[in-house]
């Protein structure tokens, strides 16, 4: 018998009314992986996201993560599961300090000592130790990145699922992070939802593409860029600036 | 710095606290002390809805029901008992009894902020017309008689326990009175410094993001909801065996909005404001009450809208940031 995959959806099906945005997805991911999601906006790539964590609940179809079916569990209960996510939109408590957003996410440190000390690392990665007293709410989009990244880090989940963490970066900020999430990959399971595909090459992953809901191609990043169909699906709409 | 400001806000705490407990009622006349308990009372009704909706984000408008229920639930109680003791229990349990059973079904069922507020709205009008329907004598609880709008009168007073002779009336009632406040006051702030406080605060500032964290939102948001509930429960124990007396006004419209003006004149987000807006309004309401100058509710709207338009966070936030100005200013002069 090999080990179930860590996470594995049979059939997902999510219908808003009469719009299927996601259709009958077979998806699997094994433990360690590091994959990167991609496709057309309107692909389905969030909503399958947030069928994933319990934030919509599928129309029909499982999900399984660990070998077990967390299908409409709540959505705390499949993060105490190990599942994090930095959604499209950073979600971070705007009121908060910078440190106190961290130190929330370190739930699984034990004791007070622990969570500091987790906090304090957290901070150091993300780059965000200077930052630690100012509100999250004051901090400028590429840091507000960061730091839900460190919101992901510090739960120290099994699966990461990051939607777009370059989205508004520079140049550099995107080598950045496609250098943290390589590492985070070391340890982790990702999967990364992402257009710009000078970080799907620095991460140099498995990339599977979404269209229309369903999964239309999956292999190695070099091979599914060459794939006819997936120039169909990116090049038949005028190109813009990031996305291909 | 932050633990400065901490350390400060503790100190002014306390100290307040101690004036309130021991040299108020050594100073204050008789009747001053017994104007005093009703607007010590009614602050910690305002802690209940400071620590609702300023801190668990929950827009309670009914607060006035927990108040209300905790009031006829004791003189129900004592009347039939004769000891106060386990009435004063019965008046926390019951109305965070209701919270409760409320709360499971707001947050379970996912109610947003606008029909929270409008839902315990009308459950507390639905108190408000029962209470006013049970007139006449069939509508009786053991000895004590609902009696409509006419409410219950000669309730029993808060006795020490075990001992019915020996009751706290006047001076012992306004210290019984800024003690429970006081605890009130300070277990609220204790609560807040723990982990639970800050994930009660996290799910204020944002729902979302507390849920995908792994913290389930709807149980932290029904216990803030019992705790405020018990709170709001005590300060109508307090009220009935202060006045000797509980009528339905305590479920009124009136008396509900009054609450989350007292919330919003001190500050919402703060517990402190909560007491000074509560006592500040109070004080203003009775003065100008007894001074006849002119309608009551004239002014204190008047004052409400100058306030929302030049001091919209409210008095306390509004000084702090006015003395952080100052002292800021003070730094850079040369």
């Amino acid at each position: 018998m090999t080990n179930p995959p860590l996470l594995e959806t049979i059939a997902l099906t999510k219908r808003f009314g009469g719009v299927t945005a996601i259709d009958h997805v077979d998806f699997r991911v094994e433990a360690g992986e590091l994959r990167c999601l991609i496709g057309p906006n309107g692909a389905g790539k969030s909503t399958f996201f947030r069928c994933l964590t319990g934030q919509l609940r599928p129309t029909a179809g499982r999900v399984r993560f660990g070998g077990e079916d967390i299908t409409g569990a709540t959505t705390h209960a499949i993060a105490r599961r190990g599942v994090a996510i930095k959604t499209q939109i950073p979600a971070l408590f705007n009121g908060l300090s910078v440190a106190e957003n961290v130190r929330l996410a370190t739930w699984k440190a034990d004791g007070r000592a622990a969570r500091t000390r987790k906090t304090d690392e957290i901070l150091a990665v993300t780059g965000l130790s200077p930052l630690a007293a100012r509100p999250a709410g004051s901090l400028p989009h590429g840091q507000r990145q960061w730091l839900e990244l460190g919101l992901v880090m510090a739960g120290n989940p099994a699966l990461m699922l990051l939607d777009e963490p370059t989205a508004g970066m520079t140049r550099q900020e995107v080598a950045q992070t496609a250098e943290l999430v390589r590492s985070l990959a070391k340890e982790h399971t990702v999967i990364v939802v992402e257009h710009d595909l000078q970080f799907i090459r620095m991460v140099a992953a498995t990339v599977t593409v979404f269209h229309r809901g369903q999964i239309l191609v999956e292999g190695p990043a070099d091979a599914v860029m060459a794939d006819q169909r997936v120039k169909e699906v990116y090049l038949g709409q005028p190109p813009t600036a990031d996305t291909c | 710095m932050n633990w400065v400001r901490e350390r400060a806000s503790l100190l002014a705490a306390v100290a307040v606290g101690g004036a309130l407990i021991v040299v108020v009622p050594a100073v204050a006349e008789i009747f001053v002390l017994f104007e005093l308990t009703l607007f010590l009372v009614l602050a910690i009704l305002a802690l209940s809805l400071a620590w609702v909706w300023g801190f668990g984000g929950i827009l309670c408008f009914g607060q006035s029901v927990f108040f209300g229920l905790g009031g006829y639930t004791y003189a129900i109680a004592v009347i039939n008992m004769g000891d106060s003791t386990v009435p004063l229990l019965l008046g926390i349990l019951l109305p965070a009894l209701l919270a409760g059973i409320l709360g499971y079904f707001l947050f379970w069922q996912r109610i947003s902020d606008v029909y929270l507020a409008v839902i315990t709205l009308a459950v507390s009008l639905i108190f408000y017309y029962l209470t006013g329907a049970s007139a006449g004598s069939e509508y009786r609880i053991g000895n004590a008689l609902l009696g409509g709008y006419n409410g219950i009168p000669s309730v029993p007073p808060i006795n020490v326990p075990g001992l019915p002779e020996h009751q706290v009336v006047y001076g012992d009632l306004y210290v019984l009175t800024a003690v429970m406040l006081a605890v009130v006051y300070g277990g609220l702030r204790g609560l807040l410094a723990t982990d639970f406080g800050r994930v009660v605060v996290a799910v204020r500032e944002n729902e979302e993001r507390a849920q995908l964290l792994g913290y389930d939102v709807r149980a932290t948001k029904l216990t803030v909801f019992v705790i405020g509930g018990a709170i709001a429960g005590l300060s109508g124990v307090l009220f009935a065996a202060w006045g000797s007396y509980v009528s339905p006004n305590v479920f009124a419209m009136t008396f509900t909005a009054q609450i989350i003006v007292w919330v919003l004149v001190g500050g919402l987000g703060t517990l402190s404001g909560a007491v000074v807006g509560c006592v500040l309004v109070q004080a203003a309401m009775t003065w100008l009450g007894e001074a006849k100058l002119a309608d009551t509710n004239l002014v204190l709207g008047a004052a409400f809208v100058v306030l929302v338009l030049f001091a919209r966070r409210g008095l306390v936030p509004g000084t702090r940031s006015l003395l952080a100005d100052l002292r800021g200013r003070a730094r850079s002069a040369p």
